[in-house]
């Protein structure tokens, strides 16, 4: 399992995954500083801000890419029927493919803290919790492009369906809020459908929408919600991904 | 039938000149770089538009874009308000801007965020400035509504929207009914808490600007002597009612000289702006 996490670990170097993710968000901060200074008032919130989200949308993107990618080579050179062939079971193959993962996305996220932190801390707590909501963020989103790795049989189809995912799961709060409001269409069943409808994926869709909002590190939390909310999100959820990549990888047949 | 290879010397090389299919794709391409010459010529003239005030997107349509982080979005959003009708080398004058745009645009962010200053200060300090002055109505319209419900809190833009409306919109009654907002509110600057009583002195009405001084005078801990000392002149000098409050005054003036003997400290309180609304502040950082 451990040669596993650190061949993943290996392949992220090779590939520069790693220098080319901090690169890119040194990059975005340094952007986001110019136009911070650019703003007439609360330029540090500003830079924040631009800062914070810019990161958290490489270090996104750039897992899915690699997690889709990755999985797709390990398929097609047979590392996954090298892999096999050896005393390990499908299910601890999964987990250390996931523990690898998630050790490349924390790898990203913790310097990404720091530089969060020198760019300017306007409230401890909110800053806390928006670093511990990154980290479970990117948690997920690995067990999301893993689960559509396993699933999707290339490896532009698992990028492309992680980030719709993804982006679904960002945007979920706001489709709930607008179907329950039921004035979207002129026709009441039209608007009864579509509130069932949505209700329907909300309950397979993560709510990525409480997790690293700017405004906590701006104003903190408003109360422990918030952190409960993200938590239990990721209790929930990242099992349930695993679980459900598990058995279709034991299903699989090479 | 032609000869397409040609020995040149020991290698034997592809003579592309004498290749009727690369003249033709030659000639195309040839053929398509005049195209694109003449489509330059034709449309040289023809510019992007670049409004002003970018159309005001519905509320749903922010939100759904803000991909569940609305702070982020609302800062870039604010950020696209402040430099509109400023950008690719342009400088526009204020006249020029929609105000019934802006005054939507400032509407539709503070959906995302009342709590930041960054709006009021952008509509108070920039655009407040427009040669028109029809257009500092809906900058006034906007610090009423941004302010209503919180007087304590956002003091500041009240009295800024009471200047508006006096000084920029000559609305001496708008400014009034904003300065009244602010009276009895206690822990924000005395002179912000008499801004209604100015407004009455300016129309003529010193009784009830009277009314006003004399609220605040029944609270001594709230001000100093200094401030007595000038609501003293301002009930005299400006005001002409000082007989009315001659004992009053004198009580009150006995009581703050006791507890100068006392040793007591005089009330400090502050009297400047709030530290994050971008207001220029004086030597000292009073």
């Amino acid at each position: 399992m451990f040669s596993n996490i650190r061949y993943v670990l290996l392949t992220a170097t090779r590939d520069r995954l790693f220098i080319g993710l901090l690169l890119g968000i040194l990059a975005a901060a340094y952007i986001s500083s110019v136009l911070g200074s650019t703003a007439m008032l609360e330029t540090a919130q500003m830079t924040l801000s631009f800062s914070a989200a810019s990161a958290r949308v490489i270090i996104m993107i750039g897992l899915i890419v690699f997690i889709g990618f990755h999985m797709r080579n390990a398929f097609d050179a047979r590392e996954i029927d090298v892999l096999l062939s050896r005393p390990i079971s499908r299910t601890s193959l999964v987990i250390s493919y996931w523990l690898g993962f998630i050790t490349v996305g924390t790898l990203l996220v913790i310097p990404t803290i720091i530089m969060i932190y020198f760019v300017g801390v306007l409230n401890m707590t909110g800053f806390m919790l928006w670093s511990l909501s990154l980290i479970l963020e990117c948690w997920l989103v690995v067990s999301i492009a893993l689960f559509a790795s396993l699933t999707v049989k290339s490896g532009v189809g698992t990028v492309l369906s992680s980030l719709a995912i993804y982006a679904i799961s960002r945007m979920m709060g706001f489709f709930v809020a607008t179907t329950k409001t039921g004035i979207l269409f002129e026709a009441e069943q039209v608007n009864t459908g579509a509130r069932w409808l949505m209700t329907a994926v909300s309950t397979v869709v993560p709510r990525l929408d409480f997790f690293a909002k700017s405004q906590w590190l701006i104003y903190g939390a408003k109360s422990y919600d918030d952190l409960m909310l993200f938590l239990l999100q990721s209790a929930v959820f990242i099992p349930l991904l695993l679980v459900a990549s598990v058995i279709d990888f034991k299903r699989k047949q090479f | 039938m032609k000869k397409f290879w040609r020995n040149d010397g020991s290698e034997a090389t592809w003579n592309l000149r004498h290749d009727r299919s690369m003249q033709a794709a030659v000639f195309a391409l040839l053929l398509c770089l005049g195209g694109q010459g003449a489509f330059w010529a034709h449309s040289r003239g023809i510019m992007p538009e670049m409004g002003i005030v970018p159309a005001v997107p519905g509320d749903r349509t922010v939100r759904a874009l803000s991909f569940g982080d609305e702070q982020a979005f609302f800062r870039l959003l604010a950020l696209n308000i402040q430099n509109s009708g400023d950008t690719f080398g342009r400088f526009t004058a204020l006249y020029k801007y929609d105000f019934n745009k802006l005054y939507h645009w400032f509407h539709l962010l503070d959906g995302l965020d009342n709590e930041s200053n960054y709006l009021p200060s952008m509509a108070t300090y920039y655009f407040s400035q427009s040669q028109n002055r029809d257009d500092v109505r809906y900058i006034v319209d906007y610090l009423d509504e941004y302010t209503e419900g919180r007087a304590k809190e956002k003091w500041w833009w009240v009295a800024q929207a009471s200047y508006l409306a006096s000084h920029k919109m000559k609305d001496d009654d708008r400014a009034l009914a904003l300065a009244e907002r602010l009276r009895g509110v206690k822990g924000i600057p005395l002179w912000a808490q008499q801004l209604a009583a100015f407004e009455h002195e300016k129309r003529g009405e010193f009784g009830d600007a009277l009314a006003i001084i004399q609220e605040i005078l029944k609270d001594p801990s709230q001000y100093s002597q200094g401030e007595l000392n000038f609501m003293k002149y301002f009930i005299d000098e400006r005001l002409g009612k000082l007989d009315e409050v001659q004992g009053e005054l004198k009580q009150i003036q006995a009581e703050k000289d006791k507890e100068k003997a006392e040793g007591k400290p005089d009330v400090t309180l502050p009297n400047g702006p709030p530290s994050d609304v971008g207001a220029a502040k004086a030597p000292g950082g009073a």
